[in-house]
């Protein structure tokens, strides 16, 4: 039973891993692959008595043992011409599990049955049943209260805190949206285009507005709409030169409302040449 | 369920719990890891995960070189797989890990602490273990951290083996596993398990036939070693240069780090040594002089012997602080039989030792907190910088290269998938970091050292003025195409 369910895990793992990676069951059933099933099956292999080790002596094994096993099928899966893959990982750790797992059967199996491992799911749930001290089932309770509570203590230490910093995304891309193709030679009549976008951090709505200088004289001025917390603003923007001129700097100065001086410049040179 | 068994489980669980708390107890308001090493070795898996192969382009050097036969690659192998099998993004598995490490090295000390009556005791004391940024820690995702797991885990096998070859396979795997996870921590691992075997062997009343299993254990070990020397040859050797030739690492001596376990700690684990001491038996012994020897030599090996890089041996503060975890858990339990002996006629007197004894543990617990309170950490990044690092990783081209502060590199790499020009944190970097800074400090108007470099993307902390330049977000640079 207990290996059947590691196996059907193992097996669920697959099509949740490449499907709904990143997913909560995928989570647990991923962290259970890596850190306990390898282990479990290794040491139910090796040890097929219940004598052989205590409950908590082979589940401990089974973590320390899988951290052991999944390293050295990394290595060797380095060696095969498929390298280290996400299929290639889950179906080696998929084919040591079911391995060991048929080898701990087939050695539990000729064993007496007394004599063989066996773990009793639910034993715990026997408190509630038949005449038990109230004690016991206060215990029970509190067993259960305080495995949500480790459980919950997880959860909060390994969610990331809320972000305390207050700040402003602004950048600079091309025309087509893409870190390429910014203009470098502007005919002088005719207009530049780039994108220009804002990203809200300030943990509050903001309104924005961003100048646009070229040789120190504004040519544009774009407003964004009011951006409540972490609304994203991105347009594309179009400015023409009013001189003609070597190295000219272009200047995209963002303010937010309240601002007197630029909260944010970006800057690139170009050529303004005349219209021949 | 027995209603002792049912309060030892209430227990297990809330130390377990406990360890959940105390593994990220120094990140708890910062989002990211703490340590550029782990920065440096999530890099690392993250490549090893893109190229498929141990072989790997080294992406804190413009992928100018390969990275093969990495002495931590076991460490690597185990990050990466937890990484694809769960599908979780590489910063939400790199705040759980160090909670789940540090609950499994508990739960494992419990198992083998327990069939000698302190297994909560040692699993609570395990919880204690600090981290700085010197000796590294369980508030670290690091392999040093993994290791401390395989230092109970083997002591288990090794106690089984006592009648039995069965362990003996097992223990291999083990400290193979390790060598190609943390070959220092393997070592020390390595080192315990001879002074047990050899303690059982000379002491044990059991027939040698029996003996037989770990008499073979303690031939294997140290061919298992060989194991790191095959997969890591150059790295080996190059460590054996550093030690004959004294080569030292700068680095300012470190104080010993026991005071911040709380002196509550200490003052049980004083009281550890001394049952130890007084009850005899070769179990004892041989836990006592491992961790005495260990102690004595990362208290006084610059001193004495002078050998080789400090960071090789100042992880062994980490190695002490376990043993002494187990020492302290053993010398609690035999105060609570002691005085559960003592007082036991008194109508009170079981319930007061446990009462004196919820204290003891509550105070060593708040001492042990204010520890952590008093010690420093330093943040890589903030979150501006990270968003900047996602933002170059989205928008710019793949395999770019970036010249940046080689500081920061490790980070960069890890956050942006890109490649860092260069990237050191350790102090023999400082001039390529000098060069680096004050390319910056004039404007980086070079634009041949920017071309000779492969560089594309600079991120700069004081603003540039090459008009090859495009300043495309605050601080971040990309050069033209065309140059």
């Amino acid at each position: 039973m207990d290996l059947l369910a590691v196996v059907v895990a193992s097996l669920v793992l697959v099509p949740l891993a490449v499907f709904c990676g990143g997913s909560p069951a995928s989570l647990v059933l991923g962290l259970v692959l890596a850190l306990f099933s390898p282990g479990y099956s290794l040491v139910a292999a090796v040890f097929p008595k219940r004598d052989d080790l205590d409950i908590a002596q082979r589940l401990a094994l089974s973590f320390g043992l899988s951290i052991a096993v999944v390293p050295l099928v990394g290595v060797v899966l380095n060696f095969t011409p498929w390298g280290i893959s996400l299929y290639t990982v889950l179906i080696s750790l998929l084919v040591f599990i079911i391995a060991a797992s048929a080898v701990a059967c087939y050695r539990r199996r000729r064993l007496p049955a007394e004599e063989r491992f066996e773990p009793r799911f639910g034993f715990a749930l026997s408190g509630f049943r038949g005449r038990q001290h109230l004690w016991d089932r206060v215990l029970l309770v509190l067993l259960v209260v305080v495995i949500i509570g480790a459980v919950g203590t997880l959860v909060y230490v390994a969610r990331p805190p809320a972000v305390e910093e207050t700040f402003t995304e602004f950048y600079l891309l091309g025309p087509e949206g893409k870190a390429a193709d910014y203009p470098d030679v502007i005919i002088l009549g005719e207009e530049a285009i780039v994108t220009l976008g804002v990203i809200n951090h300030q943990q509050v709505a903001t309104d924005y507005y961003i100048r646009i200088f070229i040789g120190g004289k504004t040519v544009v001025e774009v407003a964004t709409s009011t951006l409540a917390d972490e609304e994203e603003w991105e347009q594309r923007v179009s400015f023409a030169p009013v001189e003609v001129g070597e190295a000219q700097k272009v200047e995209f100065q963002l303010y937010r409302s309240f601002d007197s001086d630029a909260y944010h410049t970006l800057d690139f040179w170009v050529d303004v040449v005349g219209n021949q | 369920m027995k209603r002792a068994s049912l309060i030892k489980a209430i227990l297990l669980v809330a130390i377990i719990g406990l360890a959940f708390f105390m593994a990220l107890y120094p990140r708890l308001d910062y989002p990211y890891p703490l340590h550029v090493d782990e920065w440096m070795h999530l890099g690392y898996t993250n490549q090893i995960l893109d190229t498929g192969h141990l072989n790997f382009p080294n992406p804190f050097h413009g992928g100018q070189w390969e990275v093969g036969g990495h002495p931590e690659t076991g460490y690597y192998i185990w990050l990466g797989t937890s990484l694809l099998a769960t599908g979780s993004p590489w910063l939400g598995l790199a705040r759980l890990m160090p909670a789940l490490v540090l609950g499994i090295i508990a739960f494992v000390a419990y198992a083998w602490g327990r069939k000698r009556g302190f297994g909560l005791e040692a699993a609570f004391f395990a919880t204690f273990i600090h981290t700085t940024i010197r000796f590294l820690g369980p508030a670290f995702l690091v392999p040093v951290t993994l290791g401390l797991v395989f230092f109970p885990l083997c002591l288990i096998l090794l106690e089984k083996m006592e009648k039995d070859w069965r362990p003996l396979p097992l223990i291999v795997i083990s400290l193979v596993a390790l060598f190609l996870t943390h070959g220092t921590t393997a070592v020390a691992v390595g080192f315990v398990l001879v002074i047990f075997l050899i303690f059982y062997l000379a002491l044990s009343k059991n027939p040698m036939r029996q003996k037989l299993p770990s008499l073979t254990c303690l031939l294997l070990i140290p061919f298992s070693g060989l194991v790191i020397f095959l997969w890591s040859r150059a790295f080996v050797l190059r460590e054996i240069q550093n030690i004959i030739n004294a080569e030292k690492v700068p680095l300012p001596a470190i104080p010993i780090p026991l005071p911040q376990l709380g002196y509550v700690m200490i003052a049980l684990a004083v009281i550890g040594f001394g049952f130890l001491i007084a009850r005899g038996g070769w179990r004892n012994y041989a836990l006592l002089v491992p961790t005495v020897i260990l102690l004595f030599f990362v208290q006084f090996y610059r001193q004495w012997f002078d050998i080789g890089p400090d960071i090789l041996y100042e992880r062994g503060w980490l190695y002490v602080m376990l043993l002494m975890a187990f020492i302290t858990g053993y010398g609690l339990s035999q105060l609570r039989q002691l005085g559960l002996a003592f007082f036991k006629r008194w109508r009170w007197g079981t319930a007061s030792v446990y009462i004196a004894l919820a204290l003891v543990v509550v105070f060593a617990l708040f001492l042990r907190l204010d520890g952590y309170a008093e010690e420093e950490y330093y943040h890589v990044v903030d979150v501006p910088t990270y968003n900047d690092f996602e933002w170059i990783g989205e928008e710019l081209p793949e395999n770019s290269i970036a010249l940046l502060n080689p500081y920061a590199g490790w980070t960069f790499v890890t956050i942006s998938g890109q490649y860092a020009y260069t990237s050191n944190a350790y102090p023999w970097g400082q001039e390529e970091a000098r060069q680096i800074n004050a390319f910056f400090m004039m404007g980086a108007t070079d634009t041949e050292y920017i071309k000779e470099r492969k560089v594309s993307i600079l991120y700069s902390p004081f603003p540039l003025k090459n008009p090859d330049l495009v300043e495309v977000r605050d601080g971040v640079y990309i050069l033209r195409e065309g140059n």
